[in-house]
């Protein structure tokens, strides 16, 4: 007979990771099971200069802008993981094969990396308020602890500002924020000068709060402002759950087994059996566990408990925030000088709270530039050369504003899990997303009351650009939160319901999805369900 | 291919491309599949580089799936990452002249692109 572990963990994304260190730091004997793919190739292959000093010097540079491979060369169409550079392609990796979704409206983007779509994560930390977390189905007092030790865990730099409600809460202990470059700098003066109407029309401006250091920590060192956020961070300063998973590595009593996908579970005689596919042979592998954690991301959980429960063709809820992004132009910075400075995380946070039921909206604002122009070229209607040089004009004064609008459930948006024997794991995710008329009026209103207040703060929209459903990257609400024990639901400790050692780390209880940045919350309520295993 | 890469190389740089420009376009050709396609409009700008600030700009309008737009994209993209020419893709310093300089790279662009619609038609 196999081992018996204590617990085993399911994913080394942002919830796994601190699940597991809970679990790992109480004295428990844990096993992270995990797909676990990486890329190495770009591993300290750039060297250690800033953005601008690359460009100009580096005979070589093509392979980490444009990949080993080509494979940066943006020539797909905008949609979901359209941007990622080369370095973080391996975030995607063979999900095609393992993770297969059939839809025409719903296109997310899933992990089977090392460290799961927590290796792209932007960065921004923000606490729920009492009425979200309560919308959500979390326990406030508990998330409000919960928070605190995910900050002392990750490192969160920020400021106490207007929007501190929103980011930081009553967090202690937070690092000063990045310096603003100059977009930032621009925005927050006209910022000041339009606070009143702004603050009038239900729109609060701050720093965003990140998970970035910006003084030395735990063998980190502070951020160096290369402008290198999306290829490199040879200083470890923003967090990634690898990091955390490779200081659990250390332990003794952590097990870490890559290759691994699980499939599904059963319990039988006071234990949990999971099922796993070796994704190199293909075998199937048996664990064994005294609680098993699930902690694979929202669409992968579901897949497992579906697979288990033998549930195919059975409707699960999904949520998902609707979101797109506006491309800005800030007129006072056109044919401005480079300076040397810039900053890829987001320079400032834009919420909009009507203090009514329609729930907090926000809008992360970025400044552009070590994306380069290659992914902007092609939106322009103009040949190429003229277009290059448009850009060169624009590219100072360009600002991104990201925007994400709270998301409730509706009839139009579901899963079901459904057989293919074409499939590696013998079926297929099929999703449908729909909005109803008055869900896409009131984005269509929200949306208008942003370009406004983009407008007031100085920055001209160009366009507005839906990339689709599931863009965000926040998926959540397949097995709701509830009392009751009914059939796909979690209860408020996080176990699922008729089972009784399968707990869900990861969103998939939050049954209504803010607006906010959702990684930090994620990561708050995986420890809380961590907690909760540990008591049972 | 080279005489290729030669072409779109000055007609965005505005130089012959030089150095490991012409074999890096290659590569990154290959690797998308885009090297053996025979295509009308290509062999057109080949046989006529002068027209392709034309014939770029219609399709700009109305043909940004062609292999020739595509092509041309990776070129620029080869261009940009290099570092005898990145200083045709960083940011221009000219803020008292933007403006006028946009409107009228504008009007040029347009004129283009009536231009190239013209040479299409014959194509």
């Amino acid at each position: 007979m196999s081992e018996v572990h204590d617990h085993i963990i399911v994913g080394s994304g942002c919830t796994g990771a601190m699940a597991a260190q809970t679990l790992a730091e109480s004295g428990a004997r844990v096993l992270m099971l995990d797909a676990g793919i990486r890329d190495d190739r770009y591993k300290n292959r750039f060297p250690g200069k800033d953005f601008i000093r690359i460009r100009k010097e580096e005979p070589r540079q093509h392979e980490f802008f444009l990949g080993l491979d080509f494979e940066g060369l943006p020539l797909q169409k905008i949609g979901t993981g359209a941007q990622l550079t080369p370095q973080r392609k391996f975030m995607m990796a063979r999900t095609d094969e393992w993770l297969p979704v059939l839809s025409e409206n719903f296109f997310p983007m899933e992990s089977l990396a090392y460290g799961g779509l927590g290796n792209g994560w932007g960065l921004g930390c923000c606490v729920f308020s009492d009425e979200e977390m309560k919308e959500a189905g979390l326990d406030s007092g508990e998330m409000h602890r919960a928070y605190q030790v995910v900050s002392d865990r990750i490192g969160i730099s920020g400021s106490y500002d207007d929007t501190k409600a929103y980011t930081c809460g009553t967090l202690q202990g937070i690092m000063d924020p990045v310096s603003l470059d100059r977009n930032g700098r621009e925005l927050f003066m006209k910022y000041e000068r339009g606070k009143a109407f702004l603050n009038k029309s239900g729109f609060f401006m701050g720093r965003p709060a990140l998970a970035l250091l910006t003084a030395d920590r735990d063998g980190r060192r502070k951020y160096a402002y290369r402008d290198l956020d999306f290829y490199s961070d040879d200083e470890e300063s923003a967090y990634r759950p690898s990091l955390t998973v490779n200081a659990l590595k250390k332990r003794n009593n952590f097990r870490y087994e890559a290759g691994r996908l699980v499939h599904s579970f059963s319990e039988k005689d006071g234990e949990t059996e999971v099922r796993v596919i070796n994704m190199q042979t293909g075998q199937q592998e048996l664990f064994r566990c005294r609680k098993l954690v699930l902690a694979a991301g929202v669409l992968s959980t579901a897949r497992v408990v579906l697979r288990s429960f033998s549930a195919y063709d059975h409707p699960l809820p999904v949520l998902s925030n609707y979101y797109c992004y506006v491309p800005c132009i800030q007129p006072a910075l056109m044919g401005v000088a480079d300076e040397g400075m810039k900053f890829g995380y987001a320079q400032a946070a834009l919420f909009h709270d009507e203090k009514d039921k329609s729930g907090i909206a926000m809008a992360s604002l970025y400044s552009y530039r070590s994306l380069m122009m290659m992914r902007l070229v092609q939106q322009v209607p103009l040949e190429f050369g003229t277009a290059r040089e448009f850009l060169r004009y624009l590219m100072p004064a360009l600002m991104i504003a990201g925007i994400h609008f709270p998301e409730r459930n509706g009839p139009g948006k579901r899963l079901t899990l459904k057989k293919d024997a074409a499939s590696l794991s013998a079926d297929v995710l099929s999703a449908e997303y729909l909005y109803s008329g008055e869900e896409k009026r009131d984005i269509a209103v929200r949306e208008k009351k942003y370009l406004r207040a983009l407008r007031k703060l100085g920055c001209w929209p160009i366009r507005r650009i839906d990339p689709g459903n599931g863009s965000s990257i926040h998926y959540a609400g397949t097995l709701p939160f509830s009392r009751k024990e009914k059939s796909f639901s979690l209860s408020p400790d996080g176990r699922l319901h008729g089972t009784r050692s399968v707990f869900i780390a990861d969103g998939s209880g939050f049954s209504y999805l803010p607006a906010k940045g959702l990684t930090f919350s994620l990561m708050a309520n995986a420890h809380n369900v961590a907690l909760r295993v540990l008591k049972e | 291919m080279a005489r290729e890469a030669e072409i779109f190389g000055t007609y965005l740089a505005g130089q012959r491309p030089g150095g490991d420009v012409a074999g890096v376009y290659a590569a990154a050709v290959r690797q998308h599949g885009l090297e053996s396609i025979d295509d009308a409009v290509l062999a057109y700008v080949v046989r006529h580089p002068g027209r392709l600030k034309y014939i770029d700009a219609a399709l700009a309008f109305s043909g940004r799936e062609s292999l020739l737009r595509k092509k041309l994209f990776i070129m620029f993209c080869v261009l940009e990452a290099h570092p005898d020419y990145c200083d045709h893709f960083l940011a221009r310093a000219d803020n008292q002249r933007s403006i006028i300089s946009l409107f009228f790279l504008g009007i040029r662009s347009a004129m283009r692109i009536a231009i190239g619609k013209m040479l299409l038609l014959f194509l």
